[in-house]
């Protein structure tokens, strides 16, 4: 089947009433499990495999995609409002979007959210389509030395996100780390820090962990300080504050293109989550901004960066799963388990066999944002007056939302327990001046970079030199060492005009 | 007590006494069982293997069941698969709870770690899949045979991380026929692994056969030997382990077995097995099971009790390196 006949093919078949009420009803389920925390897209994607098996793959497919394409702005929604990740995805946003709703901005967060998701979906699945045909080149570029520039990078910024703080942001990303370190090493099977309790043999798990941090912190801390609305202010009237937001998206563009390329990039490679690429984006867009100082009060960037990033993804890890049969995120490794429930095989020829079956899970891409996004826009109003009910309601909801999400991630209930001691834990961490974003950062990007360095030395036979033979190695490690010194060089610059 | 009420307390007793042995005993009976939807456990992620082979039998065995029940796939991960076995160990033995394990990842977590049960307790159903591995080397890799693998030193073999079945396979082969190989470790899984053989950094991994098919075919990975008896339908020009003398790496392979928990009323078990053995004959299911490469083998009974015990003896030799 050629390319413009399948693509053709399956924009009309999207069309098609069946087909139509899927991508909707698709669409609906994505944004539900979105926003609930605990509740991510692989649960919904398993709940309805059996509903899909007596349908034509092609309609199974606008499902699929429909709940994938709009669980990341369905995530944004909780994180923003009440500063929850509804998804991994979403945990940077809680930084700038919360925030935001604390001033009275929910609105103008989500207008950048649903208008950044929207944007960054569709530049992934613009560049998707354009890699496919060297597919297995873009594979074969990314290997251990590879990732770990890419994790430096991340967790440069912990250096960054420390200013004006220096001592207390490092013991942060330290402990981060050595949080990120429980459990059984990939590398060498020995379990640490864990002995006799088989909780903790598969380490510290990130859904309780971002939960506890970030809600249920907020749910003490709210409770404390006796607030009595999440917004301290009433900032926007009405419809003005989402339009500024989409406006902030346009305002922004050179972050915008750059979340977007990295999320895409990021979702590209097999073996690097989906938690990594907002997170990534976010402290790249932190150390190139003009005012990184202001990153975590609620500034726009920082929404735009979270939140192209994690869509862009989207596009980005389909590459490896249609193009080559290897799963570029855990959503996509259900999806490859669909195929299979459907007869089709995946692998190398997949494209090649089935063209009509990828451009369905585009197009679905594309309809579920387009809906989801109108949908934030739309109904931005209404959900920002979340954030101007009395506390004492949204308190308990809140704490009954995270409990269960944090219990719903994979049914055991000490989970839950961990939730409620990161939450007490983290909001002595705030009282003291310690910065929460550190301590993050450190954990969601310890593991993978604790493996990549010593994977990287495991090929190279022990040679610390394959860190500097690899020229796409180079390169990253030049722009990362770049980006660290800008900061020094700029203030520099800054000397020579004052004096 | 004065004679009439002495026998309305009688009568009273006695219906009651009745009364009760007939629920205890129409609990005990088969012909009611399943009365409600039984749980199928998977102990790995969605998406893998245990994970599709569960969701596409348990509705076709659900069908052969008497009754109009569901059997209703769950994962339940952590501690490589060892948790979701735990819970089905736990559970009540009433038909109502059974699941998936990995073998011989299970034997060898119970001889390497304390994994806090005895899983030679669990009621055997059935062996459901066996996943055939072969070396697996990059398309252009020079390396052809056993013997080029055997002439590196330090041949480094791409594998999970200690605890997963795959390093137990990779140690296993290593072992028996006497590679003098270096593990790289902390691959998520096979996904992560074909990139790192294409690129050559690593030199050849221990694989699933049937589920790299389309890489065979498209000639970016290349088998140099399968670990069966015999020579494999997919790769009829390359030696099995069998004929290149080391018989003994047959054991390098994935069985799926189907458990229930420990003190089964045998006719439920019974009742059980015959809808598995039912859904096995399935037509659908056979063709699918062709179409999208998924072989499925039933073993029952003494079978898949040899299987087993044949793992344990084999994989307790090494133990200490497993460790």
């Amino acid at each position: 089947m050629g390319l413009f006949e399948a693509m053709l093919i399956s924009f009309f078949k999207a069309f098609e009433f069946q087909n139509l009420i899927f991508i909707s009803l698709g669409t609906v389920i994505g944004l539900l499990f979105g926003c609930l925390p605990g509740l991510s897209s692989v649960v919904g994607l398993s709940l309805l495999l059996p509903l899909t098996f007596g349908m034509e793959p092609l309609s199974g497919m606008f499902l699929y995609a429909g709940v994938m394409g709009a669980n990341p702005f369905g995530g944004s929604i909780s994180a923003i409002l009440i500063n929850t990740p509804g998804t991994a995805v979403n945990v940077a946003t809680c930084f700038d979007g919360y925030p935001m709703t604390q001033r009275g901005e929910a609105g103008r967060a989500l207008g950048i959210s649903a208008t950044a998701s929207g944007l960054g979906a569709m530049f992934g699945l613009v560049i998707l389509i354009a890699l496919i045909p060297v597919v297995r080149q873009t594979i074969m570029l990314f290997g251990p030395p590879e990732f770990l520039m890419f994790i430096l990078f991340g967790l440069g910024s912990i250096v960054v996100a420390s200013r004006g703080n220096m001592i207390k942001g490092l013991l942060g990303g330290g402990l981060g780390m050595l949080l990120a370190s429980v459990g059984r090493s990939p590398i060498t099977g020995s379990i640490r820090f864990s002995r006799d309790i088989q909780y903790f043999w598969d380490g510290i798990e990130l859904i309780p962990f971002v939960i506890g941090m970030f809600a249920l912190s907020e749910v003490i801390n709210l409770t404390v300080t006796g607030k009595t609305k999440i917004a301290t202010q009433k900032v926007e009237t009405k419809i003005s504050g989402v339009w500024e937001g989409v406006k902030d998206v346009f305002r922004h563009k050179a972050c915008f293109i750059r979340s977007s390329a990295i999320g895409t990039l990021i979702g590209m490679i097999p073996g690097i989550g989906g938690a990594t690429a907002n997170f990534i984006a976010y402290t790249v867009a932190m150390q190139t901004s003009k005012h990184p100082e202001k990153f975590g009060t609620g500034i726009a960037e920082g929404v735009v960066a979270a939140e192209s990033a994690n869509n862009a993804k989207e596009g980005g890890s389909l590459l490896p799963t249609v193009g080559f049969g290897i799963p570029g995120s855990v959503e996509m490794a259900v999806l490859l388990g669909a195929f299979i429930l459907h007869g089709l095989v995946p692998g190398p020829l997949l494209i090649k066999e089935n063209l009509d079956i990828v451009w369905a899970i585009i197009w679905g891409l594309v309809f579920s944002n387009v809906l989801a996004s109108t949908f934030g826009l739309l109904a931005a109003k209404i959900l920002v007056r979340v954030s101007f009910i009395e506390v004492s309601i949204i308190i308990p909801v809140i704490a009954a939302i995270s409990l269960t999400g944090a219990y719903a991630n994979r049914g055991n209930i000490i989970d839950m327990l961990m939730a409620v001691m990161f939450g007490f834990f983290s909001y002595f961490m705030r009282r003291n001046g310690f910065p929460v974003i550190t301590l993050v950062i450190g954990f969601v990007l310890g593991k993978l970079a604790e493996v990549s360095f010593f994977q990287s030395l495991m090929v190279s036979r022990g040679d610390y030199f394959i860190f500097f033979k690899r020229p796409l190695t180079v390169i990253l490690l030049l722009l990362l060492l770049a980006v660290l010194i800008m900061p020094f060089v700029k203030r520099k610059g800054k000397h020579k005009e004052t004096v | 007590m004065k004679g009439k009420k002495f026998h309305y307390v009688l009568a009273s007793v006695l219906s009651l006494f009745i009364a009760m042995s007939a629920v205890a005993v129409s609990d005990l009976r088969a012909e009611n069982f399943p009365e409600k939807d039984i749980l199928w456990i998977i102990p790995l992620r969605a998406g893998g293997g245990y994970d599709t082979y569960t969701r596409r039998i348990a509705p076709v065995m659900a069908k052969y069941l008497p009754n109009k029940v569901n059997v209703v796939p769950k994962n339940v991960t952590g501690a490589g698969g060892v948790t979701g076995v735990s819970t089905v160990f736990k559970s009540k033995p009433d038909g109502y709870t059974i699941g998936l394990a990995a073998y011989p990842g299970l034997a060898v977590a119970q001889m390497t770690m304390d994994i806090g049960f005895d899983p030679g307790k669990l009621t055997p159903l059935a062996q459901i899949a066996v996943s055939e591995q072969a070396l697996f080397v990059s398309g252009k890799s020079k390396i052809n045979t056993l013997d080029d693998l055997k002439k590196i030193k330090g041949v480094r073999l791409g594998t999970t991380s200690r605890g997963a079945s795959m390093y137990s396979f990779s140690l296993v082969a290593s072992k028996t026929l006497g590679l003098d190989s270096e593990l790289v470790t902390g691959y998520g899984g096979t996904s992560s692994i074909i990139p790192a053989l294409m690129r050559e950094d690593v030199d050849g991994s221990v694989l699933n056969l049937t589920q790299l098919k389309k890489y065979i075919e498209s000639g970016d990975l290349k088998v140099i030997f399968t670990f069966t008896s015999k020579r494999h339908e997919l790769t009829p020009d390359v030696p099995c382990v069998a004929e290149l003398g080391v018989p003994e790496a047959t054991v390098v392979q994935d069985y799926k077995m189907l458990f229930a928990p420990p003190g089964m009323p045998e006719d439920r078990t019974e009742i059980l097995k015959k809808a598995l053995r039912d859904a096995f004959r399935d037509k659908e299911l056979q063709e699918w099971s062709k179409k999208s490469s998924m072989p499925l083998e039933l073993k029952m009974d003494a079978e898949m009790k040899a299987e087993i015990d044949k793992m344990t003896k084999v994989y307790g030799k090494y133990k200490d390196l497993l460790k």
